[in-house]
Parts: structure tokens; sequence; C-alpha cells
């Protein structure tokens, strides 16, 4: 075989899963070069976007209500998955939950799940689990102002800027003085590029409403689905939701109203699906799930947006959403809970869509200090602990 | 309209203007106006360009029978690894991009699970590490190479 001329060997590289390039890093100085490249790295993480193929289900296993452990299942195509592998969390501390807040490319948010969600200065991290390195949040503490003696978190959410080519974890911290409507709000942004916190003048705008869905990040913007308070009871939101946005490049918040014009009951969950916003509501235990594509987006359309009704939803749809999940991914394809390895137990899906080996290496060129990384002997010595307490 | 190309060893392929111009680089000679003679094309020999000019022809033909052409294209590329490096340079030199992304795609399934050694047996790489470097490198992400 002659030398094949190295666009050629790009083109071949960038067809290639994270675990393959990691292994041919040593194979010459050349392809050690090129692999490390940002532009390469761009160039991967396109390609994998564009094709589709080699993506990675991050699995977090839910008992009794509570995270546990993390899976991670890689399937090449459509419907063919490998072994599910047991992942080690980096901020697996003897007893703390961690919880998947999100995930960006191949990026995964973590952080410690706690139901005293008094504590607002839990451990956050960003995670790459397919190259398996991981960087910790610095503390951020927050300004309580006079007046209140009382602070939750109202929310955090992980999004990817596009303009400013970051990743960022919003946090929304509520004081409240228990009893009282009044509440005052601090927000805050971590900058995954400048490894820092900011705090932005921006107020969260609807003051009188609460979360009532996880965060969604499309395009660069924050979602939430967010209703009013309950009189007497902040944490339980009551009433028609409407969507909440965030742009993370801007910094800037948008309300907008839902397609889904109705009171919250159990909640809406949002979804990406197909590049779109994509509502699911369950109104009811055992009654038809509803999914919402929104598809009119943008300033123009602040104030309505058109919701399409998905039709003739497959049957393992319903049986996904009873055994407390919903798996959709992009495109067309939806998973058979039936077909995953671990069917019995309730699982809570995160959706990993891309392979992405780019984003790390893009920030040690950009000369941020050297992520902490799962040194092979601490690794394999907290995993062996991880493992024991699997029993 | 027929446009005749000359592979490297001098036979002359006879073909049609639709069908040649799924190269972007045959494309731009028509374009340019350069394309009234013969077409040479030193760096693709009669054996590779037979088959490259099967691929565009068929794409032509089945362009409306999306699943008649992914039939095609994987039966197309079942080749050997000397014929499949060969459709690589000339998609390449041609730039016929699905050709280029196919051949591709089969080269990086081919490459993907094996240990950086025969990469380089494979590609005719040598090795400029050094071993204490290469032990270095390897140590970074032990794990790649263990599961």
């Amino acid at each position: 075989m002659s030398h094949l001329p190295v666009e050629i060997i790009t083109e071949i590289l960038s067809r290639l899963p994270v675990k393959s390039l990691l292994r041919f890093l040593c194979v010459s100085k050349s392809w050690y070069a090129l692999i490390k490249h940002p532009d390469f790295i761009k160039l991967h993480l396109h390609r994998s976007i564009e094709t589709n193929r080699d993506r990675t289900l991050i699995l977090e296993k839910v008992t009794d209500g509570l995270p546990h452990y993390c899976y991670s299942v890689h399937f090449p195509i459509e419907n063919h998955f490998d072994k599910a592998f047991k992942l080690y969390q980096p901020l697996y501390r003897r007893g703390k939950l961690v919880s998947i807040l999100d995930c960006c490319h191949s990026l995964v948010c973590i952080h410690h799940f706690t139901l005293e969600i008094h504590h607002c200065t839990n451990e956050i991290a960003i995670w790459n689990p397919l190259i398996r390195k991981y960087r910790i949040l610095p503390p951020e503490p927050m300004s309580k102002p006079s007046g209140f003696n009382f602070s939750k978190y109202n929310e955090i959410a992980f999004g990817y800027d596009l303009c400013n080519d970051d990743y960022k974890v919003l946090r929304v911290i509520a004081f409240y003085n228990r009893g009282q409507p009044l509440k005052e709000f601090e927000v805050k942004v971590y900058s995954l590029r400048w490894h820092s916190w900011r705090k932005i003048e921006e107020q969260w705008p609807k003051k009188e409403c609460t979360v009532s869905s996880n965060s969604v990040s499309l395009n660069g913007v924050l979602h939430w689905s967010i209703a009013e308070d309950t009189p007497y009871d902040m944490d339980i939101p009551l009433g028609v939701e409407c969507l909440l946005a965030f742009d993370l490049a801007i910094e800037k918040f948008l309300v907008f109203k839902t397609p889904v014009q109705r009171e919250v009951e159990l909640g809406t969950c949002l979804e990406v699906l197909k590049g779109q916003l994509c509502f699911i509501v369950t109104p009811d235990l055992g009654a038809e799930i509803d999914v919402w594509l929104m598809k009119e987006y943008g300033e123009a359309k602040k104030n309505r947006c058109e919701g399409v009704e998905i039709q003739n939803l497959p049957h393992w749809f319903r049986t996904a959403t009873c055994v407390g999940s919903l798996l959709l991914l992009d495109g067309d394809n939806v998973i058979d809970p039936g077909r995953a390895e671990e069917q019995e137990e309730e699982m809570h899906y995160v959706i990993f869509r891309r392979i992405l080996f780019y984003a790390f290496c893009v920030h040690e060129v950009l000369v941020v200090p050297e992520w902490d990384d799962l040194g092979a002997s601490v690794h394999s010595m907290l995993v062996e602990e991880f493992l024991k307490n699997d029993s | 309209m027929a446009l005749e190309l000359k592979s490297s060893d001098n036979k002359i392929f006879e073909v049609e203007e639709l069908v040649a111009v799924q190269s972007e680089t045959i494309k731009s000679l028509v374009e340019d106006g350069c394309a009234d003679n013969v077409i040479p094309l030193p760096n693709v020999d009669s054996k590779t360009l037979e088959l490259v000019l099967d691929w565009c022809k068929n794409h032509v033909d089945m362009k409306l029978d999306e699943e008649k052409l992914k039939e095609y294209e994987d039966k197309f590329i079942e080749v050997d690894q000397a014929v499949l490096y060969d459709l690589l340079l000339a998609a390449n030199y041609l730039n016929i991009k699905d050709l280029l992304n196919r051949a591709c795609q089969k080269v990086a399934d081919m490459l993907k699970g094996k240990t950086p050694e025969q990469i380089r047996e494979t590609l005719n790489i040598v090795n400029d590490f050094s071993p204490e470097e290469e032990e270095e490198i390897r140590k970074e992400n032990l794990w790649a190479f263990e599961e």
C-alpha cells in the first residue's frame, strides 16, 4: 500500500470513534499531531453529527427514585447495541449520589444529587465519559441579599453557546422567607472556556413561577417549562405552563407560550427531537402521552408557537413511559427498551448524541489548566471500590 | 454530449457528460471550456477508471431510487484493500464526494478495531516515536487499549 495523502488520512480518521483515535495517537508523530489538532477535532465532531454514527447512550440507573450508577452503551448504527459498561462517575464519593443534569455534544454535566435543595453549593462537574476526563467547577458562593432567611436552587442547567464556542452552566438561586411570596434571585453563569463563574445582571423573569420540567439546550438556548407557584408552597408549580428560554450568547431570558396550553399535572418533559423542541406531556398515569414538536421558533414568534402533535406513536412509547423512561433520539430512531441491556430496572435515559473528542482537546489548546485526569492507578482502585458497592 | 477520458495507461473511455460531471474536477474542466479534446487522467489507471465510471453512471441512473442505490453502493465497496485504495485516490483526485465518503467510511470501519502496529503495517507508516515516547502516549489513555 503506497502512502495515502494526508487529506485522505484526515477524512478516514474523522470517521473513527473516539476510542480508536485515542489508541492511534501513538502510530506516528504526524498522526499524533493530526488527531490533537483543533481543526481536526472540529471536523470529527461535524462528521459525527452529519453521519449520525457511533453514538453512545449514557444510562443512569434509578432505584427508588434516586440516581445510582451510570452505564454507557455504544451503538455504532441504529438499533445495534454493544454491551453496557458501567462508568465511573468523577464526583462519586461514598454516601453521595451523582445525577446527570444534561449533556451537550459529548460533555455530560453531573452534580451531587440531594433531596435537600437548600444546599446550593453542591459539586458540579463537566465530564467527557468517552475520553474519561472531567473538570469540577470551582465552588461559587452565593450572595444572599439582606432581609431573606432562606435560599434554594431555583435551577441549574447546562448548554452549549454556539456564538462563543463555549459550554456554560447556569445557576439560579432563589432567596425567600417562609410563607411570604416575595423572592429575590441570583443568576450566575459558569464558562468552561474561562473556568470561572460570573454574576449576570439579567433577572429571572417570572418571579412567581417555578420550573416544572427538566432543562434542555437547543441552538445555544436553554429551555424550561415553568408554571406559577401554588400560593402555599413554592416547590409545587400549578397552572398553565409557559416556556422560559435563556440565550447563552446574549445572556437574556425570554418567555414563550407553549403549544401545550394545559395545566401542569405530572409536568412536562422537554426533549430535542429532530433539532426541534419536543414536549412530552403525561397528563395522567396510564393515559396517552402527548408529544408535541415546536415547529416555529424565533424572535418573531416570541409570543406564540406552533405545535405539531405527533400522531401514531409506536406502541413502545407507552411502554417506555410507563417504566419512567422515554427515549427519543435525533431523527426517527426510537429505542425499544426491550432491547436495552437492563430492561427490568427503571432507567432514566439521558440522550447522548454525539461522540465528541474535541471539547476536551480544544480546551487544552486554549491554555486552560489541565483537566483532572482519572489517572490510571487511581482510577482502577476507585473503580474496584465502586463495583464492590454494587452488591 | 459525450466526453473522452484517457486513463494513465492510455485507454480511452467515452462517457456521457452527465455521468462524467459527477466528478467535480471534470465538471470544472467542462465549465471552463477545456473538455473539447480528450481529457487526460494521468493519476487513474483504466481498471480503476472503469469502476469509477460505473459508480458515476449508476448514480445518475438510480438517482431516484434510494434503496436500490444503497444496495448498489454496499456491493460496490466490497473490494479488496488494493482496489479500495486505488478507488480512494481516484475519488480524491477526481473529486467525487459520495465515492470518497463511502470509501473513507469503509477504510475507517476496517481500521476501527486495529492496534497501532496493525495500522502501521496496513498503511505502510513508519513509527518515528522512540519506545519511551510511545510508552508515554499509551499510558495517557491506557484504558483504550484494555477494553
